[in-house]
């Protein structure tokens, strides 16, 4: 074989290239091919020595590579014959060598600083490899063992790393290391210095972050090929063929960001290969990274194949395309290497320094006129200067720079080629400068010009459609029916566009149009929906205002829908502005309110008063908990003396209304019109008369429709408004027939089932304002945004007709206790009235008879227990599981409402009950009344059964509930995903109560947890309220102090006991379950 | 008496200096909170193509192709060597210009 045929073999082993066959070549005849390397290693450094008279810019990258040449000859030599011609003289780089030779260190002459101990892995170049050892400063070097860990811990276990001679640390220690090429550990490299680990060593952070940059460079196509001889160097031999290949360069490469580095390459680096320079090692470590990514991704397409030995220009041409991705390929030198030189002037604009640069800038365009696309030159004065100019005044050996350059920019910007008054300036199209702002403009960046552009987005402005209306010169009546004369048009942002313009934009291909102060891009759909829009509406001149305010809302329908903005004069502007503008001030507590609102709670009943002003009605959907009640007692309280209120409730809440306005308004006059006392139709206007408000049920406010429709409201509130979600039901209808000023709906829930539940609430605050119900849900269900209907539908009206706030908001969330305790005050049903008496007399009259003192004892205890259980219901006394338990417990009903206004809300609550037995029977009715399964937590389930309740309960996400017994688990489980903690029934000791709640209220909780505690008033919950809230003491209540228990005589137990002129009877239940299963129905 | 003569030159580096300039503390490289997101370019070709046409006689407009069909390649590979890696920039972050 041929000594240039195997220095052909040599230089492709060395470099990694050689294949199976060629490596057999060289190892049968291992004399030869070390006397190859040699040649090869002697004619590198020939070639290492001339580099450093390339230009400076050129200079580093050829250095560099003939550096990696050097060293893989250097380290294939030794392999073959142990000669080691690896210490070689600085290069023309020149600069001292970080960390070489340093040998103080650790022990003698160590630093007086305190130095880290704790052992990080570092790298080490070494000709193209990665070599890693760990160690730390003040701890010197770790042990191999320690090195694998880390590289463990750093997820390079998998790596295939080579043994490796030790590495000498300062102080002559060292440590033991092993090594791989960059390319193989190229992936793990560039992100191991992603991460704060204090597991990574400066020196490995360096080298990451250089392969990061060199990751960088070719995602940004900063790369330009290059054609070098396989076995090194790149210019001509004697030889009549060569092996070539592609290896690929970094381009644009930012001097400063390489001067960052250099500064801050730590001397670990160089403690292998210590005459490397950090210059040296990032060009050369840059190099093999950017290289390594092209010939991958060159790798992925499939090439033609070519001539065996390129001999023509053509045929070396068509070589090197087929060798994109490294792969060598054999030439004539001639035309190789003159192809070689050719590709390095093609690219030297981007891959050497220059002393100038670009600055290509956009002006917008001024009074109609175009866009200004102006070039301006760099690096010649301070100020940028015109092309022309530029070129004018630089040095004739610059002058082909500058060309080059400004040549460079017109090639990606071909506007600039046009004919022109100067070069370097040219007004551009509309659509020439879309393209400029949203794309060409990255692309001059990415070719490394400096770029200066008008504030510009690229959000696509979404079109709404803006009405004016104009009530000047129409009749002064106000209010909903106020006709004003209107126009149309279309804004994108802030920016409004007529018909005419909108046609203008739509004949552009790129529409631009100025919003916010920024350029932005106008689709053509859009603008082709805002044409559309307008042109349904070009007949529509004239509006109520109720249909102004549909408009506002988003119910106008059509193109375009959506809240339409609304500006203009006029009662509907005025009250949509109102809302929006100047929002209405929140109430200042009024003078005998007893309590604090909370500042959404003022807000709320602000916007109470901007509804009587309006003469509006409205839901107040405040979610459950957040204190509807005490926001419209204050409200009623501040507008006292403008006419009775009526209250509509459930039976089950109708007590909390008593007790919240004794409570917080007691100032205000309440009547209840309830029950089979309550005063006749006659007498309906004198109660009214002399009451702030009316209490009243929907059984009975049906009932009594009639008579309550000849009293002069001045409103109408509706609590738990979904009552009346069904808007053709019977007490839906009743309801209507009561005329009032104004009408208030309360509700956590506004809609529940669809959006049909919040159009009959609306339509019964304001009959016929939001139009008929098909038309209100197909408006508020479209939807691009796959926002659901419902939340965009209440954000929609939210301010004008409905006050939503809910627990989640992070500003309600933020003046919320993390614990909310509701007493929630229950009726009785004539039932639990009966069997409470008639439990009561068997005692008094019978049982106390006795002179055994402890059987006395006994039978009150019993009493008292029997007597709880009536309060809970009468199932729960009489263990009747024959008759339903559907309307015979105010207790079991107000649960129901929580129940479902939680589940609603897609929550979960616990039910705490003493009475297990009855907790299982809770358990299995609302079972049937939700459909979903509910089951009892109590101790006569087996370990595994109640372990497996709290893990269901715990993993399940949704609405859910779960009852449990007071004494097995009140205490010690974790179950927060509940939100929610009915109390059903009172124990004494106010600290169970807290343990049961705290199952919810603990760590982990993310919710604000409200407690529910059901009391029925003056009966014996409510004694035992009164205990538990520290009132009274159990001895001066008499009971159960137990050491007197059996000395309580008979009028001592009938005040202790015996229901009280307070206790709430419902006498309606059994209509009130019917008309719920109708409404259901 | 023997005096040694003073160098005029810059003071030789102390021991600890040499120390701390071996572990890299004198000035530490970049942490991972200062690592550059890579945002890849929209264009992969645009430089290749501002070059004007390679000098590559081959068939007209062959030389230009392959070459824009290998740039993308490579961009692609490196956008997906920094999105493994967690370094990609995430798309629409400079939405404002």
């Amino acid at each position: 074989m041929q000594a240039t045929d195997l220095e052909v073999l040599a230089g492709a082993e060395a470099s990694g290239w050689a294949t199976d066959a060629e490596v057999a070549t060289l190892r049968a005849e291992p004399e030869e091919w070390a006397q190859a390397l040699r040649r090869l290693l002697t004619f590198t450094e020939e070639g290492l020595a001339a580099a450093g008279h390339l230009a400076a810019g050129e200079r580093e990258q050829v250095v560099a590579d003939f550096r990696t040449e050097l060293d893989n000859l250097s380290n294939a030599l030794c392999r073959l014959t142990g000669e080691d011609r690896r210490r070689r003289p600085p290069g023309p780089g020149g600069e001292t060598q970080a960390g070489a030779d340093t040998r103080s260190g650790v022990g003698e002459g160590a630093p007086a600083v305190d130095l880290p101990t704790q052992p990080a892995l570092h790298g080490s170049w070494a000709a193209g490899r990665i070599v890693v050892w760990a160690g730390s400063p003040g701890g010197g070097p770790a042990s191999a063992e320690v090195r694998d860990d880390l590289l463990g811990v750093l997820d390079a276990g998998a790596v295939p790393w080579k043994p490796s001679a030790d590495v000498a640390l300062p102080g002559g220690a060292s440590a033991p290391a092993r090594s791989a090429p960059v390319e193989d550990i190229l992936g793990w490299l560039v992100g191991v210095g992603n991460t704060d680990s204090p597991a990574v060593g400066n020196s490995l952070r360096w080298l990451s972050e250089v392969a990061r940059w060199g990751t960088e460079l070719v995602a940004q196509g900063r790369v330009v090929p290059s054609l070098r001889r396989a076995g090194g160097g790149r210019g001509s031999t004697k030889r009549p063929t060569e092996r070539y290949r592609v290896k690929w360069l970094p381009a644009l490469v930012d001097a400063r960001h390489m001067r960052r580095l250099v500064q801050t390459a730590p001397g670990a680096l160089a403690a292998v290969e210590r005459t490397i320079t950090p210059d040296a090692l990032c060009r050369s470590l840059l190099g093999i990274v950017v290289d390594a990514i092209c010939r991958a991704g060159a790798g992925r397409l499939v090439t033609p194949a070519t001539a065996e030995v390129a001999r023509s220009r053509t045929e070396v041409a068509e070589a090197v395309l087929s060798g994109l991705d490294g792969a060598p390929f054999a030439a004539v030198p001639d035309h190789a290497g003159a192809l070689a030189d050719r590709l390095n002037e093609w690219t030297t604009a981007v891959t050497g320094e220059s002393p100038f640069g670009l600055e290509v800038r956009l002006d917008a365009p001024q009074d109609d006129g175009g866009w200004l696309l102006s070039v301006e030159v760099t690096g010649i004065e301070r100020q940028p200067l015109p092309v022309e100019r530029a070129l004018t005044i630089v040095a004739r050996h610059q002058m082909r720079q500058v060309d080059g350059l400004v040549q460079r920019a017109e090639r990606l910007l071909p506007a600039l080629r046009r004919p022109s008054t100067r070069r370097g300036q040219v007004i551009l199209s509309g659509d020439e400068a879309a393209e400029m702002l949203f794309g060409g403009a990255d692309v001059l960046v990415g070719a490394g010009f400096d770029v200066r552009l008008p504030a510009f987005s690229r959000r696509r402005p979404r079109p709404r459609l803006r009405l004016f209306a104009d009530d000047s010169g129409r009749p002064s009546s106000v209010g909903v029916r106020q006709l004003s004369n209107v126009r149309w048009s279309v804004l994108f942002g802030d920016t409004e566009l007529d018909v005419k313009e909108i046609a203008r934009l739509a004949a552009e291909a790129r529409p631009l149009v100025q919003v916010n102060g920024r350029w932005v891009r106008v689709e053509q759909a859009d603008l082709t929906a805002a044409a559309s829009a307008l042109r349904e509406r070009a007949k529509i001149t004239e509006l109520s205002g109720a249909a102004i305010v549909r408009q506002a809302v988003g119910l106008g329908g059509g193109t375009l829908g959506g809240p339409v903005d609304v500006v203009g004069s006029g009662w509907a502007v005025d009250l949509v502005r109102g809302t929006t503008v100047n929002p209405p001030r929140p109430l200042v507590e009024p003078e005998g309110f007893r309590g604090e609102l909370r500042s959404y709670q003022a807000e709320a009943a602000g916007w109470l008063a901007f509804l009587d002003r309006a003469g509006l009605g409205g839901c107040l959907a405040m979610d459950m908990g957040l204190g509807k009640t005490p926001t419209v007692l204050a409200h009623l309280l501040a507008n006292r003396g403008d006419g009775p209120s009526l209250v509509v409730c459930p039976p089950a809440v109708l007590g909390n209304w008593a007790a919240e306005a004794a409570r917080f308004t007691p100032a205000l006059q309440v009547e209840i019109h309830h029950g089979a006392t309550r005063s006749e139709a006659a007498e309906l206007s004198g109660v009214a008369a002399r009451a702030d408000i009316v209490l009243t049920t929907y059984t009975t406010a049906m009932r009594d429709a009639d008579a309550l429709a000849t009293v002069e409201w001045h409103r109408v509130i509706v609590d738990e408004a979904q009552s009346i979600k069904n808007a053709s039901s019977d007490t839906a209808q009743a309801l209507r027939r009561i005329p009032a000023r104004s009408r208030l709906a309360m509700t956590g829930t506004p809609v529940e089932n669809g959006l049909g539940d919040l159009w009959a609430i609306l339509d019964f605050t304001n009959p016929g304002l939001v139009g008929p119900r098909n038309a209100f849900i197909e408006q508020l269900s479209r939807s691009n945004d796959g926002e659901p209907a419902a939340e965009r539908a209440l954000r929609a009206l939210n301010g004008l007709l409905v006050f939503r706030r809910t627990k989640t908001e992070p500003a309600i969330a933020a003046e919320l206790s993390d614990k909310i305790d509701v007493l929630d005050h229950c009726t009785l049903t004539p039932e639990q009235v009966g069997l409470y008496q008639a439990i009561l007399d068997r005692l008094l009259d019978g049982h106390l008879d006795t002179e055994d003192i402890n059987a006395r004892k006994a039978h009150v205890l019993a009493a008292i227990t029997a007597l709880k259980q009536v309060c809970d219901h009468p199932a729960a006394y009489i263990r009747d599981d024959t008759t339903p338990l559907a309307g015979r417990s105010g207790k079991l009903e107000r649960l129901e409402e929580i129940v479902h206004n939680v589940f609603a809300a897609g929550e979960r609550v616990l039910i705490f009950t003493h009475f297990a037995k009855w907790g299982d029977k809770l358990a299995t009715y609302l079972t049937e009344r939700t459909g979903m399964p509910i089951a009892c937590y109590h101790g006569g389930l087996a370990r595994g059964a109640r372990d497996r309740l709290v893990s269901e309960f715990q993993s399940g996400t949704g609405p859910g509930a779960l009852v449990l017994s007071l004494k097995a688990g009140g205490a010690g489980l974790n179950l927060t995903a509940a939100s929610h903690v009915v109390l059903y029934d009172r124990w004494w000791n106010p600290a169970v109560e807290d343990q049961a709640r705290d199952r919810a209220w603990r760590i982990g909780q993310t919710k604000t947890v409200i407690s529910h505690r059901l009391v029925c008033p003056g009966t014996i919950d409510e004694r035992v309220e009164e205990v538990v809230a520290g009132k009274r003491h159990i001895a001066n209540l008499v009971l159960p102090a137990r050491s007197s228990l059996g000395d309580i005589d008979r009028d001592q137990l009938r005040t202790a006991l015996g229901l009280t002129g307070d206790v709430l009877v419902d006498e309606g239940g059994t209509d009130e379950a019917a008309e719920g299963d109708e409404e259901a129905a | 008496m023997n005096k040694r003569k003073r160098s005029s030159g810059p003071p030789a580096p102390s021991k600890e200096t040499d120390v701390l300039g071996f572990w890299g503390l004198k000035t530490p490289p970049e942490g991972p909170g200062d690592a550059t997101l890579i945002r890849p370019t929209s264009d992969p070709g645009a430089i290749p193509r501002s070059l004007g046409d390679p000098p590559l006689p081959v068939r007209p407009g062959v030389a230009e192709a392959h070459l824009a069909a290998v740039y993308e390649e490579a961009v692609r590979a490196a956008t997906a060597l920094a999105a493994v890696n967690g370094l990609l920039a995430p798309a629409g972050d400079d939405i404002d210009g």
